[in-house]
This record gives C-alpha cells, structure tokens and sequence, in this order.
C-alpha cells in the first residue's frame, strides 16, 4: 500500500513538474530575468575559474615554445652581463687609477718649484717595443701633443718617479722615450751621499750612472733624482735606486748600475712636466 | 549529502559548457556536456529524483542561455522519464547503450528547440540547423565516450546504496 502511494506520489510530482515547464514558457521574460541574474551571479565565479583554467592550458604549448627561445635569450643575456662586468671592472681601474694620478698632480705641485713647469695629466695610448743596434728598446705614445703645449725633452713621470722624455711632437700625440733607453740622458744626482752625474740608459730595465770617480761615496740602495742642473728639468724627482757599484778596469771610475724607479708595464697614465715657455 | 554533491557537479557541467565547450568546438559544432549528465542521472538516480535533477539541469540551461525558459526544462524531464521508463528493459549498463541514448536523447533535444523556435516564430534555417545538429550529436557522442565513465562513477558512488536498497 505505501509503495502504491509513493509511487503515485512520484507520478504527481512528475506530472507536477511538466506542467510547471509549461507554465514557465508562457511567463513573460521580465518575469524570469531575476533568476536569470541570480544563476548568473551564482555561476559567475566558477566559470571565472574554468575559463582562465582553459586559458593557462591552451597558451601552454606556446609558453613551452617561448620557453627554448627564453633560454637562448638567457644564455645571450648572461653573456652579456659577464662582459657589463668586465667593463665595469675595467673602469673601476680606470678610476681608481684617475684618482692616483689627481693625489699625484697635488702632490707634484706642492713639491715643483712654483716657476718654471706646468703639469699636464696624459693618458698612454700605446706601448711599443722597438728592435734597435742595442737591443730591444722600449716607448710610449701619449695622447697629447702640441696643442696640448707639449714639446721635446719634457720629463714624463708617474708619482715623483720619471718614466722618460718626450722626444717626438705632433699635434695631437707625442712620443716618450724611456729611461732605460741608451739614448736616455739625464743631469742626476745620488741621495745621501749628493754625487753629481749622468743617468743614460742601458737597454732593458737598467741604467748607468756615468761619470762617477772612484772615490765618490756611491752605495746600493742610494736613491738617485734629477739635478735639475740642465735647467730643463724640474730637480728632485726621483728616477731609481743604484743596485751594483763596482770599480771600472781603468780604477779612476765608478760603474753604477741604476734600477729604475717606475716599472712600465704597470703604467697607463702619466704626468708631463712642462716648461713654461719664457714670457714675451 | 548527495544533493549537495549532486547539485555542485551539476553546477559544475553548466560551467563546463559555458566555457570548455566552445573551445572544443569543431565545424562550429559544439558538443553538449548537458544531456551526457541527463541520461547518466536518468540512468544511475532513483526515478524520482533522476527527472527531477534533469528538470533542474534543463531549467538552469534555460536561465543560462536566456531560451524560453521550460523549453529545455520540459525536454529534460521528457528524456529522463522516458530513460527511467525503459532501464529495466535495457543493458543500461553497457557502454554502447548509454551512447546510443545520448545520440537519441541529444537528437530528441534538438527536435525541442526546433519546435520551441517554430512555435515562437523565429527565423529557422532547416538544412543548416539540422547540419550543426547533426555534426553535435556526433560530437556529443564522441565526447560522451570519455565523459559518460567520469560520471559514471561519480553518480554511481553517490547512489550505488540507495539503488541496492
């Protein structure tokens, strides 16, 4: 009996429900809208949802595409960020080594006779070793030349230390002749014990102090600077240490090997001594 | 429980349809996740509440679409009644059955709107309706073979108990 009336009861709620469906057609739309925004309103979210789902999925291939050419653009990058860094590590040098040659220029012009010299920061712009009947001789080319005032015999120094002589001009660049060069010449005098001679180069990273007598109380170790007895040249500036003393064959002479003050291979900027030319 | 769970998947087919659906779309043949659900709640529910859930499935589609609300809703209900009439008689389990109810039903589906649009008088292109109708309820069918062992063991979870009652 109760499943009778259970099953009639499903067969009224069903007959229920297609009379309901037809009911609804005949309602006027304006009278189904709110139930049309609240489902909208309810399902909104979730298609949100799914929709952007869909979205992640279909773009994916693409994305793993992107992906290979990411990598190659990372490796360039990355390349690139290596070199940045070297640059950036090489001006960093360039600074630091600006920064020595301004304390060098301060310092230099506390200790250079007021008169007579004019200091002119230059930057080397080539190294060259040249083969000469006396070896292989070593000079420098500077970035600066007539127009900048320069001209021949200026002393070239790093600090105190003299690197060489400017002995070819042109406007724009000039070239140096180092110390050791045996066509280098130069007033000297040995400090303490203030022997007056003649520096003159000796081919590869020495000198000689000509012209010492034999008596003369030259030790290793003295320093030796300018005399600045030429008057072309500021005195006092230092060009390197004496390293050997030994007697000559004829014994009326010193032989004075000098090691020089500046190692060239270290040096990329310099400072030019100038004259002043005379007034008038 | 099962009415939450129920009502949430159902929920969830309406969103798929809204948004997966379209985006499978081949020939601008769509396929309808809808009636794949119907005839499986027709076929795993008890009676009552299978014409009842696809009542609600077509009443939502209605409100969805913005069709003349009850078209589907009566449709819906039709097909689940018809599908709860005659699953005693049927190898409902098998595969081949439930994809041949999904053809018929998704046809008979289609007989609806074609009516409902005749009978509110809107312009009908017979050959062309007819195309898309025909290359969906191929695609539904398709669709179906994946979608119908998915639901299959949703619903079959949630109303194994009360049938074996």
């Amino acid at each position: 009996m109760n499943r009778r009336n259970a099953r009639r009861l499903q067969n009224i709620l069903v007959f229920l429900c297609l009379v309901v469906s037809v009911a609804l057609m005949t309602l006027p739309v304006r009278w189904t809208q709110p139930g049309r925004t609240v489902l909208l309103s309810g399902i909104a979210p979730i298609e949100l949802g799914l929709s952007a789902a869909f979205d992640a999925l279909a773009i994916l291939p693409e994305r793993l595409r992107d992906s290979s050419h990411l990598l190659d653009k990372n490796t360039a990058l990355s390349a690139r960020v290596i070199e940045l860094e070297t640059e950036r590590d090489f001006l960093k040098t360039r600074c630091t080594e600006e920064e020595n040659l301004i304390e060098q220029l301060t310092d230099l012009k506390r200790v250079l006779p007021d008169v007579g010299y004019q200091l002119l920061p230059a930057q080397i712009v080539s190294k060259e070793r040249v083969r000469t009947l006396s070896g292989l001789m070593r000079s420098f080319t500077l970035g600066c030349g007539v127009s900048s005032g320069v001209r021949n015999d200026d002393l070239v120094v790093v600090g105190y230390a003299v690197v060489g002589k400017v002995t070819a001009v042109s406007p724009s660049a000039s070239t140096v002749r180092v110390l050791t060069d045996p066509d280098f010449r130069i007033a000297a005098r040995t400090i303490p014990s203030g022997v007056e001679a003649l520096l003159v180069g000796y081919g590869e990273n020495r000198c000689l102090l000509n012209y010492v007598e034999s008596r003369a109380p030259v030790k290793t170790g003295d320093y030796v600077v300018t005399s600045g007895f030429e008057g072309l040249h500021p005195p006092e500036l230092l060009l390197g240490t004496v390293e050997n003393v030994a007697q000559t064959a004829s014994g009326r002479l010193l032989y004075v090997e000098v090691k020089p003050a500046v190692n060239l291979d270290r040096v990329s900027q310099v400072i030019v001594v100038r004259r002043r030319p005379a007034p008038g | 429980m099962r009415w939450l769970v129920t009502a949430a998947l159902l929920l969830l087919v309406l969103a798929l349809q809204a948004t997966a659906a379209p985006r499978i779309a081949l020939f601008d043949a769509v396929p309808d996740f809808l009636i794949i659900l119907v005839v499986q709640l027709a076929l795993l529910c008890p009676e009552l509440q299978g014409v009842l859930w696809s009542w609600a499935v077509g009443f939502l589609a209605d409100l969805r679409w913005g069709n003349l609300v009850g078209v589907m809703a009566l449709t819906y209900g039709l097909i689940a009644l018809v599908i709860c009439g005659i699953r005693r008689q049927i190898f409902a389990g098998h595969i081949l059955t439930r994809l041949l109810l999904v053809v018929v039903a998704d046809f008979l589906q289609h007989v609806a709107v074609m009516f409902s649009q005749i009978i509110r008088g809107q312009k009908l292109y017979f050959l062309l309706f007819w195309r898309q109708a025909l290359l969906g309820v191929v695609y539904t069918a398709a669709v179906a073979v994946v979608l119908l062992p998915l639901l299959s063991l949703v619903l079959g979870r949630l109303y194994r108990e009360r049938r074996a009652v």
